[in-house]
């Protein structure tokens, strides 16, 4: 069994904002953020912390459980999509929410280290991630990208 | 920026982007709104989408947006496009994630007054049995070879298994079930998901909502499809569950490569799409009729469960305390479909992404039953207000594919409406105003809010006054049920 003491995502988010923030972009039906980075990885991770704030999870904080994820895509837009659908998986299918570890990159493709906690709560559900108006752009040091969620 | 100069008014509800606008434009935009609507609709990116949407390779015609209108993403939610067979485009972005989500309504001969007494309980009981709420499962729980049979034959599973009657595929959309679903176009993940969802609500905006028939303004139609005034009907509105949600996600990311190959050059990468003649159009085509009967087969499973509800509180006080279906239809799906483009009946494939098939009297594929007077069409308004039955046209099929309005159309944002609106408060007030609600999720109910949505009664008048369908009845609810 795990432990009683219920964590949300949010106070990991907090840990991470050093590198980037994100931010609830006014979306009429569905769900969007602003997500920026100094670095790639930092990207992917903060714009996993946003989906998840936005599903308002409460995890069980137990023994984690850790695994490796390689995504090999056509380009870093699909590769996001990806990464971020496997997390929404994984939340759907194993009642599982991950705390990023670890990202490398190499072109199109990356491989993440990524630390399980068994979900107590989803407050909110997400459908999919959508490609809508999806670009990963870099511009003056810091990486962008607005990503919108069906509900 | 687009604004009020670009468009040309036709009349008082219909107003056009002339393909001018843009040069990678296929076809003229038609929108169906009033001024006051057109104006609001700046304020969001439902046009922009409505003119990305005519940017679909092999679009034929226009595009046609309902009043209800608002942004979705690719796509504007109340957009309507169709392409020419057999080359043309197949979009999963345009159809949407919840694949035939659609809606369902019931009509009884339970007077309200005798009914009123027991609204509360029937309230209960009805949150009880259809299960509702973020990734709920269904009361039914399916067999690797009952899904597979749930995606290819639709609700006539739900027949074979004591769920349906003949009369209930009569009369809901394609009888039920579309032909050529194949279970061999959906991922493992998709199948997986659908094994426990059927008969299940789900979240968001999908509701059970009881009401009362208020007005009625064509005796004719009502009587065709026993609505009578007074009397409590049922309405329910959910869709193909997370197995529709994993389709359109495995399509539209596979389709981000597809696009390329074949050349399409997009405005947005939602709307990447293939040729309904290629083998992964093909693909998408039947993996998206697998959704679609899983969504009739769902609202079939939900209604069977209504209907339990229905005789175990009303036994014993009410005489007739039976439900009838009057129609259950589908608004976000693709269709092969036979329409007037310019002069000539060609056969097109439209995409329907929040609008409803509003076909016409005399049209092909309405039940007989409604073939004189065009085929229901069903418009939930929000919770508080009231909800509308009314008919397709024969103008309908040629100024909007033979579609109209799914709904009241947002106006506010999720957390806007949030920020604005306390989900007790709202309860308490939909309460005093005679409304039973049950929820799972306060803050839900608060997202949900009539106030984040337009007048339906004004989307309504407008759709009338395009002809594209004309009212039927007005219903006014007395219980809500929202997961």
């Amino acid at each position: 069994m795990c432990a009683i003491t219920l964590i949300l995502i949010i106070i990991i988010v907090e840990q991470h904002l050093i590198n980037g923030g994100f931010k609830e972009i006014v979306h009429t039906a569905d769900l969007s953020l602003k997500v920026w980075a100094t670095e790639l990885s930092a990207l992917f991770t903060i714009s996993a912390q946003g989906m998840f704030s936005l599903m308002k999870i409460s995890m069980c904080k137990s023994e984690p459980n850790y695994i490796e994820v390689n995504i090999n895509e056509i380009d870093l837009e699909c590769l996001l999509v990806k990464f971020l659908s496997f997390l929404l998986e994984e939340i759907q299918k194993n009642a599982v929410v991950y705390d990023i570890q670890n990202i490398l990159f190499a072109k199109n493709s990356l491989s993440a280290t990524l630390r399980g906690f068994p979900i107590i709560l989803v407050q909110r559900d997400i459908k999919a991630v959508t490609f809508h108006n999806l670009e990963v752009i870099y511009e003056k040091g810091t990486y962008q990208a607005t990503l919108v969620f069906d509900i | 920026m687009l604004n009020l100069k670009n468009f040309s008014r036709v009349d008082d509800f219909e107003w056009i982007i002339p393909q001018t606008y843009r040069a990678d434009m296929r076809g003229a935009v038609h929108i169906f709104a009033s001024q006051l609507m057109l104006e609001r609709g700046l304020k969001d990116h439902s046009f922009e989408q409505a003119i990305n949407a005519a940017t679909l390779p092999g679009l034929v015609g226009r595009v046609a947006v309902m009043p209800d209108m608002h942004q979705g993403y690719g796509f504007p939610i109340g957009g309507v496009a169709a392409t020419l067979l057999p080359s043309g485009a197949i979009s999963p972005g345009a159809i949407g994630y919840d694949i035939n989500c659609g809606v369902r309504l019931l009509a009884s001969v339970i007077d309200f007054e005798q009914a009123k007494p027991y609204i509360e309980e029937l309230t209960n009981q009805l949150f009880s049995h259809c299960p509702s709420g973020v990734g709920v499962d269904g009361f039914h729980p399916l067999t690797r070879k009952d899904l597979d049979n749930v995606c290819h034959e639709g609700s006539r599973w739900a027949q074979k298994k004591g769920f349906a009657s003949k009369a209930d595929l009569d009369l809901t959309e394609d009888n039920g079930c579309m032909e050529g679903a194949d279970t061999r176009s959906i991922s493992s993940r998709a199948l997986e998901r659908g094994l426990s969802q059927v008969g299940s609500l789900g979240s968001g905006n999908h509701f059970i909502e009881v009401d009362r028939v208020e007005k009625i303004f064509d005796e004719t139609s009502a009587k065709l499809m026993g609505l009578q005034e007074n009397c409590i009907c049922l309405m329910l509105h959910s869709g193909s569950r997370g197995l529709g949600h994993q389709i359109c996600s495995d399509y539209v990311h596979a389709f981000q490569q597809v696009s390329q190959k074949y050349g399409f050059r997009l405005p947005d990468r939602e709307l990447v799409c293939a040729p309904l003649n290629s083998s992964e159009g093909q693909a998408y085509l039947s993996a998206m009729r697998c959704a679609a009967n899983y969504a009739y087969c769902n609202r079939q499973m939900l209604d069977f469960a209504a209907r339990q509800v229905f005789r175990s509180v009303f036994c014993g006080k009410i005489k007739n305390a039976e439900l009838h279906l009057v129609y259950d239809l589908a608004h976000n799906i693709g269709k092969i479909e036979n329409h007037e483009i310019g002069e000539k009946i060609e056969k097109v494939f439209v995409h329907r992404k929040g609008a409803t098939r509003a076909f016409g009297p005399n049209s092909e594929g309405i039940p007989a039953c409604y073939r004189e007077t065009g085929q229901p069409v069903l418009v939930p308004g929000s919770m508080g207000t009231s909800s509308w039955v009314m008919v397709g046209t024969t103008l309908g099929m040629k100024k909007s594919f033979g579609s109209a309005c799914h709904g009241a159309g947002r106006t506010l944002s999720r957390s806007q409406a949030k920020n604005h609106i306390n989900g007790g408060q709202l309860r308490s007030s939909l309460m005093k105003n005679g409304i039973y609600v049950k929820t799972g999720s306060l803050s839900g109910l608060a997202e949900e809010a009539p106030e984040a949505y337009k007048d339906v009664t004004e989307v309504v008048a407008v759709v009338e006054g395009a002809g594209l369908a004309r009212k039927v009845a007005r219903l006014i609810p007395v219980a809500v049920i929202k997961g």
